[in-house]
């Protein structure tokens, strides 16, 4: 069964092998149709399209849910990064800021507590 | 030296050669790895204390997870049983850079449903070895 892979992605280490493997490689095992149904991959024959099982549509939304995934964008974010807000985490686990996202309100002038000189005159 | 948030960080595993995201993951355990010691007292050991000696063996520990379970995605966790004998890898990618990667060779899953919450699963794998640290980032 193969699928080939639709994003660079690291292999297993294994004394022969190691590092990524690109876009494009195409992956002969019998798991093959889960990288397909997680979004990492496409089908390259016909029994792995067969057991993945994918529509259009649903590799369309496993792809966007694999990018989201590799991102370790939290669930709570989710819409978040739909909506183009954010595009992931910094260090400090703040959201990198995206296309979309709302611009930061200055602050308002503080209140001034000083009564003006002609106060009670 | 950093603290590091954990917002972000990602765990994989191994699916048809190649490490993949598992989606949903609420919360990860560490290995809780352990040098092992065995009591070396003796009777005419003196000294109150009790003392210890390292054998030079390491016990791996266990990985631990806690996902929002989706048994139509999560395929690759529950089909591990389909393969019970077959070593999974995993890796742990933190905030920032580093990682920690690890075969296990046992497997557990389990889930919760309950009505104020999300179906919950919770996995636990055995390490085969130990785990490899990788230090990176900032």
């Amino acid at each position: 069964m193969k699928c080939r892979l639709l994003r660079a992605m690291p292999w297993v280490r294994r004394a022969h092998r190691q590092g990524i493997a690109p876009v494009g490689t195409t992956i002969d095992h019998p798991d093959a149709w889960q990288l397909v149904r997680l979004g990492y991959a496409e089908s390259a024959d016909d029994e792995c399209a067969q057991v993945a099982n994918m529509t259009p549509e649903t590799m369309r939304l496993a792809q966007e849910e694999c990018e989201m995934r590799e991102r370790g964008i939290h669930p709570d974010d989710r819409e978040n990064y739909r909506d183009g807000k954010m595009t992931g985490y910094n260090p400090d686990g703040n959201p990198i800021p995206g296309p979309n996202a709302e611009p930061e309100q200055e602050e308002d002038e503080p209140l001034s507590f000083y009564l003006p000189e002609t106060y009670g005159e | 030296m950093t603290i590091r948030r954990c917002k972000g960080t990602v765990l994989k595993k191994g699916v048809a050669e190649v490490l993949a995201a598992v989606s949903q993951v609420i919360g990860i355990d560490l290995p809780n790895e352990e040098a092992e010691t065995f009591e070396a007292d003796t009777l005419d050991n003196a000294d109150p204390g009790i003392p210890y000696q390292s054998t030079g063996r390491v016990e791996g520990g266990s990985l631990g997870f806690e996902l929002f379970l989706d048994p139509f995605s999560h395929t690759a966790l529950t089909g591990i049983f389909d393969a019970p004998t077959t070593e999974t890898n995993w890796e742990v990618d933190f905030i920032g850079g580093g990682t920690i990667t690890m075969d296990c060779a046992g497997f557990s899953l389990g889930g919760t449903v309950a009505l104020k919450d999300g179906l919950k699963g919770k996995a636990t794998a055995k390490l085969t070895k130990t785990a490899t640290w990788t230090a990176g980032g900032s």
